[in-house]
């Protein structure tokens, strides 16, 4: 039977791809801390009653503070099956490392989906707020003042030089990671995605694809090697800076490569009008009529349409289709909608047909 | 830099040992390195040379590459609290407790992804942890480059902000000092 809360997430569809807040380029901003109990060994050496008095402790306190009291979703991930989990990966709501950890990992998620709390997953807590757009210091803030909620009742490990101590040391001090989702297909179509990946890494930040097999952390699916446009900005210095500073440096980043974006388009637009109309066009057929459909084809074909509704190519069709459909393709999601684990021939059947009945 | 068995050949082979909370530095050439492993001086220490020479540039994960390597003699150094071990963590990337920050604090700081502009902590800081003098210092330090930079770039607003805070630290640095002076 399927987990009651679970249900009660797959209702709402994924508050971070609200269209209302995104300008297009940027899909979704996402800020997260890495904290860990004083007292107890790290995930990484802790053994299983550890473990298990870590999580209890952690959410006991989850239960309390304000973004998860009374309406919160609370899951004891290793009850969860195979699907659960996949759905929970690909709201971003887990990581690879909670899903795969043997050591009680345990996850609190509020209502909207925008704040969570992960527990036993490299770190003991991993804490989260994902929102649409381009929304760095409103991330900050939530998660920050979630920080300083649980930080009331848990002694967090902590000193003057390094800052929040961690399991891993390239994340001691801040604890920070911020990451912006970007829909970038301008840059890779007029060839100029490598000198910007180069010029972001010589800034002290990565700009990595979406669905890249070593981009584990973001919790995607490693598809295959083809390049769709969607990118993570995020930032790799945590240590040395505050958490305003690195914030601001990732928000000037952000918005000179949004520049650089719209530039691309606009060339292709007016330079290579039929080369672009083709690229949007194509996808927007073999979407309309296609009876299997592999769910990396159907990503790259999307993010053509993307960009299609994002230059007004479209009359009819809206943004907020595709970001509904970016989400409800995925494997996980597409086995929590029908109520069975299908093998994924069924499923390319499945997406294609979800394909042709919204298109 | 000489062999300092044979003072002859070359030293490629550098082997440091933390003993007794020392660091003792050895430096041996690959001939010597062998007689003394077959003479089972080094594989006491579970010293390999195969091991070393197969381990030289190798890094956990993504990690930057380092200049020095780890021979297995130091990779003995253990967290009293967690035992977790040197090897663990070149191996993974991570360390097991808050204690290893201290324990292994020689060789942290290829972990670290620090700014260039320095490697202690310039961020939040837990609400029950009051600010030492010497962090408050530093904090004042670092806003006072920031706004000398945004001076220049003729932000006001944010030299503002800036200014604002280094009162209000500066503020809380007096209050901390007369606390103590009492």
């Amino acid at each position: 039977m399927m987990n009651r809360d679970i249900d009660c997430l797959l209702k709402n569809p994924a508050s971070f791809l609200s269209a209302a807040s995104s300008d297009g380029i940027c899909i979704s901003s996402r800020i997260r801390l890495a904290r860990n109990l004083a007292v107890l060994p790290f995930p990484s050496a802790a053994n299983l009653d550890d473990s298990e008095q870590a999580a209890e402790a952690i959410m006991a306190v989850c239960r309390t503070v304000s973004h998860f009291k009374e309406t919160g979703f609370f899951f004891d991930v290793a009850q969860l099956d195979e699907m659960e989990k996949l759905f929970l990966l690909e709201r971003r709501l887990a990581v690879p490392e909670l899903i795969g950890s043997s050591g009680f990992p345990a996850l609190a998620v509020s209502n909207d989906g925008s704040c969570a709390v992960m527990i036993n997953a490299g770190d003991h807590l991993r804490m989260q707020a994902l929102m649409p757009g381009l929304q760095l210091e409103e991330c900050w803030r939530k998660v920050s003042a979630l920080d300083d909620e649980l930080a009331d009742s848990l002694e967090f490990a902590w000193n003057d030089e390094s800052g929040y101590l961690t399991a891993s040391p390239a994340d001691a001090g801040t604890g920070m990671r911020a990451s912006v989702m970007l829909h970038l297909p301008g840059l890779v179509m007029s060839e100029q995605i490598a000198p910007t990946i180069e010029g972001v890494n010589v800034l002290g930040c990565s700009l990595k694809k979406v669905y890249d097999d070593s981009g584990a952390d973001d919790g995607a699916e490693g598809y295959e090697d083809s390049d769709n446009g969607l990118y993570l900005l995020s930032n790799k210095v945590t240590l040395g800076e505050s958490e305003e500073n690195i914030i601001e440096q990732l928000s000037v980043i952000v918005r000179q490569i949004v520049e650089y974006e719209r530039r691309a388009r606009r060339n292709l637009l007016h330079k290579d009008r039929f080369t672009l109309l083709d690229h949007v066009g194509r996808a927007y057929g073999m979407l309309q009529c296609c009876y299997r459909l592999p769910a990396d084809e159907a990503v790259d074909a999307l993010s053509a349409l993307r960009l299609g509704v994002d230059m007004g190519l479209f009359k009819k069709l809206k943004i907020a289709t595709v970001n509904e459909l970016y989400m409800e393709l995925n494997s996980g999601h597409l086995q929590m909608r029908s109520g069975l684990a299908l093998p994924e021939e069924d499923l390319e059947i499945l997406r294609a047909k979800l394909f042709r009945t919204k298109l | 830099m000489l062999c300092d068995v044979c003072k002859k050949r070359e030293a490629t082979i550098h082997i440091k040992e933390v003993k007794d909370g020392k660091c003792i530095s050895t430096n041996l050439c690959p001939e010597c390195a062998r007689e003394k492993e077959l003479a089972s001086g080094l594989g006491a220490f579970g010293f390999n040379l195969a091991e070393v020479i197969f381990n030289v540039g190798k890094t956990p994960g993504n990690k930057k590459k380092t200049e020095s390597f780890v021979p297995k003699t130091t990779q003995r150094v253990i967290c009293p609290h967690c035992k977790w071990t040197l090897v663990k963590m070149r191996d993974s990337g991570k360390v097991g407790c808050p204690e290893c920050y201290s324990v292994f604090a020689e060789w942290m700081d290829e972990f670290l992804e620090s700014s260039p502009k320095g490697k202690i902590h310039m961020g939040k800081r837990p609400r029950a942890c009051t600010k030492s003098l010497v962090a408050l210092k530093l904090e004042i330090d670092r806003l006072q480059l920031d706004l000398a930079r945004v001076v220049s770039a003729e932000d006001y607003e944010k030299a503002a902000q800036y200014r604002d805070r280094i009162n209000a630290l500066k503020a809380e640095m007096e209050s901390l000092q007369s606390g103590e002076e009492k």
